[in-house]
């Protein structure tokens, strides 16, 4: 039992990850009609930003998270002004090379900025036997609690906002149907930029509370971005909570392939049934068929 | 040289083997000193290049589906030509065919998993089969050696009585020729029934789907054109290189594939090696000595160049040839014209007249020209003055207006404004139109004098 339990609370904590991820590029397909796979990239840039703070300004860890926040809001914000919007004639798959462009330009610019080493992240609570107690037999930390309910607030958060406020109506018009909603004087730009940043801070959380348990690299998100994706396509592009089931329900799933199954090959397994059950649920566990009109 | 170029006009794959002829010389050059042997070295790369982005072409340009395994299953084809050499047969052409055609099952697979539903979820899926992949090289150990790699030799071909292994320079050119050969099928294949199918998807699937093409049928064939052509270019990587490891093969490099393809130009087949050259050749040849501060430099050159080209230059590079047709016929043919036009008048006499007139010829061509250059200068002097005047009238009565309305009278100002606005761009537009007339005028002359 007491195995389970830890299996439970180490797939909470990177389901977390995965949910911040997935929920982000959910809310960028959904306003702007393209999947982002600069989700990750995003995130690891401003993830350096809070490193150097860290590192060379000395920051506080708080600080500098909150630090990398805001430029990850102004990213997100560039992102879509420059790029995203100018673009926003082009078809899907235009606009999907476009994002896959950001990645190189952003993997390029890093040792430009940063430097050629990798940096260093602290946890937001140290983790030692002090700071850990026992659940059932399981051991979990502050800090693995402390991000848990910290996704789990922020998320709630989202959906609150979408499903109660007159701005996350505005994004769910627009996510119906861009062309209907500007008629009809939502502010759609302003939605778009709103989702881009938005996400680009999710992705900066994501890879801030993943950054500890390796270092700071320009490569460190692409775990991430996968099993994120993956969420997505499991939960289905149609709806904004699919992709968070769908993050939980992978990270179980992979953590305890790799328990009971076997070590290296556990997400490979997954990776399969999923593509499997793809085939077989096309638009995911929690997704409508979308008809579309010539 | 005329029947060559009567055969480039009428038959255009014979481009394809022009190409690869002078492709395969620059080892020629390096051998005699005239090219270091690290740029052939780089050109094989990217022949290997080109080849895998011709299959994702088919896949990116014409189905509009974006595979992000591209990397994956090039590394996937360098191991498994390794493995079916060493342990099945140890010939090139035997252990190519049966690479690719596992390669083809496996694309197979994949593609009628993934391909069933919305065309985005292919570069989802791929990105996934990528990570796999990318598992696989390196902990499947008696398969791919982990991550101190495969060794293996240059190609060797096994005749009836001898075996013969081919040398570098020797790989090369057969790289050359499998690559003129993918481009002279991928000409056919495009236009071909398949293609048509291709192309109308590209412009709108539901009208395509309506007219009795099989959506899911051609996307598939196009998956498993680029799963086989990636592998193929494993092949021809482990063949050329003679080793391979697990860390070429991921994500970015699959990226760069799709940089190539997006920069050099959907659906063309020359793009294509052109973009591969862009992107892999010009970084590594020109750029790297200027950045070397950057080892990251080439990602931000194909990532902007990838951003630029798809929001402002959606045809690729190889529409620039074009472009710059397109301006100088507006523009610098028209003036060029009337010499042009003395030039063909001076040849066709010259093809007609006795050997002792020829200098003679020579040199009142020579004349003719100063004359005609003189002459059309002349009436542009003109033109210019007249011109020059026109411009000053408008000028001059503008003032005089301005200085007869009323202070105070913003409007009447900003009418005049306009009117004077008007009247010089119309003026310009004379100015243009009698200049075009002046070559058209020298051109008309220079034929009614031939004529007689």
């Amino acid at each position: 039992m007491d195995i389970f339990f830890t299996l439970l609370f180490s797939s909470l904590e990177t389901g977390s990850v995965y949910a911040l991820a997935a929920l982000g590029i959910v809310l960028i397909f959904r306003t702007s009609k393209t999947t982002n796979f600069a989700q990750g990239s995003i995130g690891t840039l401003n993830a350096f930003v809070a490193a150097m703070l860290f590192l060379s300004w000395d920051m506080n860890i708080w600080i500098a998270t909150l630090l990398a926040m805001v430029t990850a809001f102004i990213t997100g914000v560039l992102i879509d002004r420059f790029i995203i919007r100018p673009a926003s004639k082009a078809n899907a798959i235009s606009k999907q090379i476009i994002t896959l462009g950001l990645i190189m330009v952003i993997i390029g610019i890093i040792p430009m900025l940063f430097g050629v080493d990798p940096l260093s992240l602290p946890r937001f609570f140290e983790v030692n036997a002090s700071t850990q107690f026992d659940v059932f037999g399981a051991r979990i930390s502050y800090n693995a609690i402390f991000i848990i309910s910290l996704s789990l607030g922020l998320m709630g958060f989202l959906f609150w906002f979408l499903q109660y406020t007159k701005w996350g109506l505005a994004i769910r018009v627009t996510a119906s149907n861009e062309i209907t909603s500007r008629l009809m004087g939502v502010p759609t730009r302003t939605v778009t930029m709103a989702s881009w940043a938005t996400a680009a801070m999710f992705g900066t959380l994501a890879a801030i509370i993943v950054a500890p348990s390796g270092s700071v690299n320009s490569l460190m998100m692409v775990d991430v971005q996968v099993n994120a994706f993956f969420a997505c396509v499991l939960g289905g592009f149609g709806t904004f909570y699919g992709a968070v089931v769908g993050a939980y329900l992978i990270a179980f799933a992979k953590s305890s392939a790799q328990f009971y199954v076997s070590d290296i090959w556990g997400n490979v397994y997954v990776y399969l049934v999923i593509l499997l059950l793809l085939y077989l649920m096309p638009n995911g566990l929690f997704g409508k068929k979308q008809l579309k009109k010539v | 040289m005329t029947t060559i170029k009567q055969l480039l006009k009428t038959n255009y794959p014979a481009r394809f083997i022009l190409f690869g002829v002078i492709l395969s010389l620059l080892p020629i050059f390096s051998e005699i000193g005239v090219l270091q042997n690290s740029t052939v070295r780089l050109i094989g790369y990217v022949i290997i290049f080109t080849v895998v982005a011709l299959g994702l072409n088919l896949l990116l340009g014409f189905s509009g589906l974006v595979s992000l395994g591209t990397a994956g299953f090039m590394g996937f084809g360098a191991y498994m030509f390794v493995f079916i050499s060493t342990n099945v047969f140890d010939g090139f052409l035997v252990a190519m065919l049966l690479t690719l055609v596992i390669a083809g099952l496996l694309g197979a697979v994949i593609g009628l998993l993934s391909l069933k539903v919305e065309g985005i979820y292919l570069a989802i899926a791929t990105l996934f089969i990528g990570e796999i992949f990318l598992q696989i090289f390196r902990n499947v150990d008696w398969f791919t050696g982990g991550f101190s790699g495969m060794r293996h030799h240059h190609p060797t071909f096994n005749l009836l009585f001898t075996e013969i292994t081919l040398t570098r320079n020797w790989t090369y050119v057969l790289m050359v020729l499998i690559m003129v050969v993918v481009m002279i099928m991928m000409y056919h294949l495009v236009h071909s029934r398949t293609g048509r199918a291709l192309m109308a998807m590209s412009r709108s699937e539901h009208a395509a789907q309506a007219m009795g093409v099989s959506i899911l049928k051609y996307r598939l064939i196009a998956f498993i054109f680029a799963t086989v052509l990636a592998t193929l270019g494993g092949v021809l990587y482990i063949s050329y290189f003679r080793f391979v490891d697990p860390s070429p093969w991921n994500l970015n490099r699959s990226l760069f594939i799709i940089a190539m393809v997006v920069v050099g130009g959907f659906k063309s087949i020359f793009g294509t090696a052109l973009g591969a050259f862009i992107i892999h050749g010009i970084p590594e040849l020109y750029l790297k000595d200027i950045f070397s501060g950057n080892p990251e430099f080439s990602y931000i050159f194909a990532g902007i160049l990838i951003i630029v080209v798809i929001m402002f230059y959606p045809n690729g590079a190889i529409y620039v040839g074009y472009d710059v047709k397109k301006l100088y016929y507006k523009h610098v043919y028209p003036r060029r014209l009337p010499y042009i036009t003395l030039k063909q008048i001076y040849k066709q006499n010259l093809a007609t007249a006795a050997d002792d007139a020829k200098k003679q010829l020579k040199a009142t061509y020579k004349n003719q020209r100063q004359e005609l250059r003189s002459a059309i200068g002349a009436k542009l002097e003109q033109l210019r003055a007249k011109h020059q005047q026109c411009l000053a009238d408008i000028k001059a009565t503008y003032q005089a207006a301005i200085a007869a309305a009323p202070d105070g009278d913003q409007t009447k100002r900003q009418l005049l404004k306009k009117q004077r606005q008007v009247a010089l761009s119309e003026c310009k537009q004379q100015h243009r139109i009698d200049k075009l007339a002046i070559y058209r005028n020298a051109v008309t002359e220079l034929m009614v004098i031939d004529d007689e």
